[in-house]
């Protein structure tokens, strides 16, 4: 799951997966804006084929907390 | 720090350097004040949010709150607008946005939502308010239909503002200094307040309707009222949204899809009930 994920999110930002890993959130990354935000939750729902809630996809703000959405969706 | 903030009308010279972007077409700042201090009573203090770094303000998401009696019942609304975030804080734009979805209480509105952000919305319960206009084409030179209506149209502010009674005077009032244009039509003996703007399209300057008092009498008189229309504002065409002109399309007229819907989200209303009469269309002049 998580080279998949970061492999999205490097896609969704522009960015080279290797500049991404635990720590990455929208808080220290300038290109992730609400609309990389809102692109990054649709591709990961068509990549894992789960959807979403509002409060998951406010929650999602950096890798950490995409990763404990994923897990609570039975992904591993 | 960065945080997010409620605004209020004090908080107008602190956002409005933030506006600056927002250039096609240009906005005076009188305008902008609009979105701040309200020519319509309203009980809460707050206009939105604002993104601040420290003391700094560098985003804003707008709410344009007023309330309406519908159905018997008094409904509040908020007309989202004008979100707008530095370009180096945009990854932190998300959290004004959340603060706006947490208005739970109004009905929401947004007429400005581009394609880009409009699953975001739509993730949040908003659904189409306007996906159509109904756009009048001009009527072919032969018409004259003054000779026959017995009734009357007037857009004589003087005239109107002694004619109307109740909600229909305090719209009137409440629009006056705004540059949207207002119309009485009286006929039968009924009338039908109408409030439009004259905007310059693409190809050619068209009126758009926002409110319609009486849809019945406004229907019944449309071939008047779009010849008045026309001739006085110099205006080709007449675009309505369609929700406040439903059934079949009159002559000379045809369906428009827009590019940029309209949304909304409410637990009580359709979009029939709810117009554009106070929000970022006619305070902007959009």
């Amino acid at each position: 799951m998580n080279d998949k994920l970061l492999q999205i999110l490097a896609d969704t930002l522009g960015v080279d997966p290797s500049t991404l890993n635990d720590e990455t959130s929208m808080e220290n990354t300038a290109v992730w804006d609400s609309v990389a935000h809102l692109n990054l939750v649709l591709s990961l729902e068509q990549a894992f084929g789960q959807k979403f809630t509002p409060e998951e996809f406010m929650q999602m703000q950096s890798v950490v907390a995409i990763k404990r959405a994923l897990t609570a969706h039975g992904i591993s | 720090m960065i945080h997010v903030e409620i605004a209020t009308p004090e908080s107008f010279e602190s956002v409005l350097p933030l506006f600056d972007v927002f250039r096609n077409p240009p906005i005076p700042p009188e305008q902008w004040r609009r979105l701040f201090h309200y020519s319509w009573p309203c009980e809460e203090k707050m206009r939105g949010f604002m993104l601040k770094d420290g003391d700094r303000v560098v985003g804003f998401f707008g709410t344009i709150l007023y309330e309406r009696t519908i159905d018997g019942r008094t409904e509040k609304f908020a007309n989202l607008t004008s979100w707008v975030t530095l370009p180096e804080y945009r990854n932190h734009s998300l959290q004004l946005f959340q603060a706006v979805m947490s208005i739970e209480d109004r009905t929401l509105t947004c007429h400005t939502a581009i394609p880009a952000i409009d699953p975001l919305y739509r993730r949040f319960g908003f659904k189409d308010l306007e996906t159509k206009w109904i756009v009048l084409l001009p009527l072919p030179s032969i018409w004259r239909p003054e000779r026959w209506f017995r009734g009357s149209i007037t857009t004589n502010p003087e005239v109107i503002a002694t004619e109307l009674r109740g909600v229909q005077r305090e719209f009137f009032v409440h629009l006056r200094e705004t540059d949207c244009r207002q119309m009485l039509i009286r006929h039968r003996g009924e009338k039908c307040h109408v409030v439009f703007s004259v905007t310059k399209g693409r190809r050619a300057h068209f009126s758009r309707i926002h409110h319609i008092s009486n849809r019945e009498l406004f229907r019944e008189c449309l071939g008047h009222v779009r010849w008045r229309m026309g001739m006085q504002n110099r205006t080709a065409l007449l675009a309505i949204d369609e929700r406040l002109f439903q059934g079949p399309l009159p002559v000379y007229s045809r369906e428009t899809h827009l590019a940029q819907v309209a949304l909304y989200r409410s637990k009580t209303l359709r979009p029939e009930q709810i117009d554009n009469l106070y929000s970022e269309v006619t305070l902007l002049g959009l």
